[in-house]
């Protein structure tokens, strides 16, 4: 008992000596506890460009002023355009900047396909109110399910959506599926996009699990995926930065 | 004979207690592992977790004596529940440290600070048995670091904060950047102007914000230097980081650099939906700093409480703050004990509840719900307690709003297993995975300006 009080407090003068010596060794006063928030103002003020200066509004830096490195090359599959004619899908992916992202028409998750189709419209709205050159941009919609978003039905959605009275300045927006669940699977599968097959036990019928999370995947004119955006990373301001990043890029 | 036997060992322990203090002058290097401490991007097991997979460190003497990474079922309703189900080893000793999931959740990436290796997991195809996929051995000739410490997944790409570099094997490091595939893409180095130190550690990110956190800590050669040399080289001790950086994360540059001295560790946002405030705690001075934006927009750093008795050196380790924001999980490792905070109101966070889980604990894993709670002890193979002291456990218990009340534990040792280290949650149905939302009302307003 004796000779555990004695080693307790050798212990604890053994703590206060090393406690004290890293102090001393890091010359820290022990007024650490007070509010340490320390700006580097000089630098903020400074030309070095290390130091970044994001928009107070959107909270992003300037486009141009950072790098959206190559995630993945855009792999080759074949999908059905609105004629139901096979493509490669490098013809919607490879020439412009792309948007593309996986959709379906009955999606009514408001933090899904809707929310992304509204915001490919904001994108495209702002693009050409800031007489961008929409002619060098292109979105792409591609379906979840074949089943029921068949070439016909994409060629009356781009038709809604591309309403000549509100396309003047020709943005290239394409709405592609593919001609079957089974055709669909290794597109998804390489873009990364989680989505799950179902199969009914008793008819063997393959269906969707519809329960994907919303990606949107911004692809350079050399079919590279440059950045990827969920739900938790995707907004107007963001998507513009990035597109007017990659084509300042391509212009230097 | 029985009484001397027993002042020996009382005396042994405190020997160990001196080192473990000296662990806490140095700092420790903790992990993360529970839901809210997972990237924002990568989807989460809302319910209820069917596995814990526990990347383990492998011990001389003991069982095939290599790290591997240790599968526990851990879904009451099973009949293996509380058993290790699975082991898979990677062969050889390399210090097994922390884990992290892809964005999609189907592969996880394990590192080793000693042997810079990093593995990748499937743990998708079976869940309850993960199959390695691919070893990345190249990590320090391709990235220019040393120490992959800290797994973050964004999409498509997996963010690698190292610890050291392999110029001098000292704090100066930085970020490496690779594809999902396995691809190096870029390095960034912490800042050493500005009043940045050049030390890593954690990274979080909230990307409502365009805001990543990283914190500081040591670099290879105190993290691997037997500690009993270490507290005995002023000059090692001087090489601890002292700063956290608030970064702009599109554009991987620093924001602003804050003081927070003492080696802060952990580094995380909360996931309440409408927080944008994160927190971590120093290991060496026992503060408790949270990070929040000012009426101007400017991030802020606060010191907000005090963790135990600093005059006793409880050594704050591993925190976890439960997914409503309102109450964090502290570690301390030198008296063993779990602490819960209310952090309801985060400028005035204050310690609510404690208990003692062993000898030593690290890290500290709840469930989404808040319900469970996992713990594991080991922090680095050289800085464990010694002897009788080191434990090597997980222990599982529920908590009931009150109190935590043990279900089960499994003693790493007495299973051969090694050094339980780092911990992730897994289910057997990936289906069954959430995105988080918490940051969908914050982009819609972003997106309609």
């Amino acid at each position: 008992m004796l000779g555990s009080k004695v080693i307790r407090i050798r212990f604890l003068i053994v703590l206060a000596i090393l406690f004290s010596a890293w102090f001393v060794v890091q010359g820290v006063k022990s007024t650490v506890a007070t509010d340490q928030a320390e700006l580097f103002s000089e630098k903020h003020e400074s030309s070095d460009s290390e130091i970044s200066t994001v928009n107070k509004i959107t909270g992003l830096p300037a486009p141009g002023t950072y790098q959206l490195h190559k995630i993945f090359s855009v792999p080759e599959y074949s999908v059905l355009d609105t004629s139901g004619k096979s493509q490669p899908i490098s013809k919607y992916t490879k020439g412009k900047i792309t948007l593309l992202t996986f959709f379906y028409q009955r999606c009514s998750d408001v933090d899904g396909c809707p929310y992304a189709m509204g915001l490919f419209h904001k994108v495209k709205s702002k693009l050409e109110s800031n007489n961008s050159s929409p002619d060098s941009i292109r979105f792409v919609h591609i379906s979840f399910d074949p089943k029921r978003d068949t070439p016909m039905m994409m060629a009356g959605l781009e038709k809604r959506t591309l309403d000549p009275h509100h396309n003047k300045k020709g943005l290239e927006w394409n709405f592609l599926t593919t001609e079957s669940i089974e055709k669909l699977m290794p597109l998804i599968d390489g873009f990364g996009q989680n989505v799950d097959v179902n199969m009914n036990p008793v008819t063997g019928d393959q269906s969707l699990n519809y329960s994907h999370v919303l990606k949107v995947f911004l692809i350079d004119d050399e079919g590279y995926v440059r950045e990827i955006y969920s739900t938790s990373y995707l907004s107007a301001d963001m998507l513009l930065n990035d597109i007017q990043t990659l084509a300042l890029e391509k212009s230097k | 004979m029985k009484l001397k036997a027993s002042v020996s060992a009382i005396r042994k322990i405190s020997q160990v207690a001196v080192l473990g203090v000296a662990i806490g002058i140095l700092g420790v290097p903790a992990v993360y592992a529970d839901e809210a401490s997972c990237s924002p991007f990568t989807p989460l097991v809302k319910g209820q977790e069917d596995f814990v997979y526990v990347w383990t460190l492998g011990v001389k003497g003991l069982g095939d004596e290599s790290d591997k990474l240790v599968t526990v079922d851990v879904n009451p309703k099973s009949k293996t529940y509380g058993k290790v189900i699975a082991k898979l080893s990677v062969g050889g000793r390399g210090e097994a440290h922390h884990m992290g999931f892809t964005d999609d959740r189907k592969y996880m990436w394990a590192g080793a600070l000693d042997s810079n290796k990093i593995f990748i997991f499937d743990v998708a195809t079976n869940p309850a048995k993960p199959k390695l996929v691919k070893t990345i051995a190249n990590f320090v000739e391709k990235a220019g670091l040393v120490g992959p410490h800290t797994f973050y997944a964004t999409p498509g790409k997996m963010i690698i904060g190292a610890l050291s570099n392999p110029k001098d094997h000292g704090g100066q490091t930085g970020m490496a950047v690779y594809t999902n595939a396995g691809e190096y893409v870029s390095t960034t180095m912490m800042p050493t102007t500005g009043g940045g130190d050049g030390f890593g550690y954690d990274v979080a990110i909230n990307p409502n914000k365009n805001a990543m956190l990283t914190t500081a800590f040591t670099g290879w050669n105190n993290y691997m230097m037997d500690l009993g040399k270490l507290i005995k080289d002023p000059e090692a001790m001087k090489e601890f980081g002292n700063t956290t950086v608030m970064w702009d994360y599109k554009s991987m540059k620093p924001m602003k650099i804050f003081k927070t001295p003492g080696a802060a560790l952990e580094a995380r946002w909360s996931f309440k939906p409408g927080d944008n405030w994160a927190v971590t705690t120093t290991a060496l001075t026992s503060q408790v700093y949270v990070y929040k934006e000012d009426a101007k927009g400017e991030w802020q750093q606060h010191m907000v409480g005090t963790i135990g008795d600093p005059a006793k050196i409880p050594l704050p380790v591993d925190i976890a703050l439960n997914a409503d924001g309102n109450s964090m999980w502290i570690n301390t490792f030198m008296d063993g004990t779990t602490r819960l905070w209310d952090m309801s109101d985060p400028l005035k966070a204050k310690e609510i509840y404690t208990k003692k889980i062993g000898n030593q604990v690290n890290m500290v894993s709840p469930s989404f719900d808040g319900k469970r709670v996992y713990y594991t002890t080991s922090l680095v193979s050289n800085w464990d307690m010694k002897d009788k002291a080191n434990d090597q456990f997980l222990k599982a218990y529920n908590w009931d709003g009150k109190d935590l009340k043990l279900a089960f534990e499994i003693d790493f040792t007495k299973e051969k297993l090694g050094r339980a280290h780092h911990m992730k949650f897994q289910v057997r149905d990936l289906k069954t995975l959430q995105p988080l939302q918490a940051s969908m009302e914050q982009n819609n307003k972003l997106a309609s300006k």
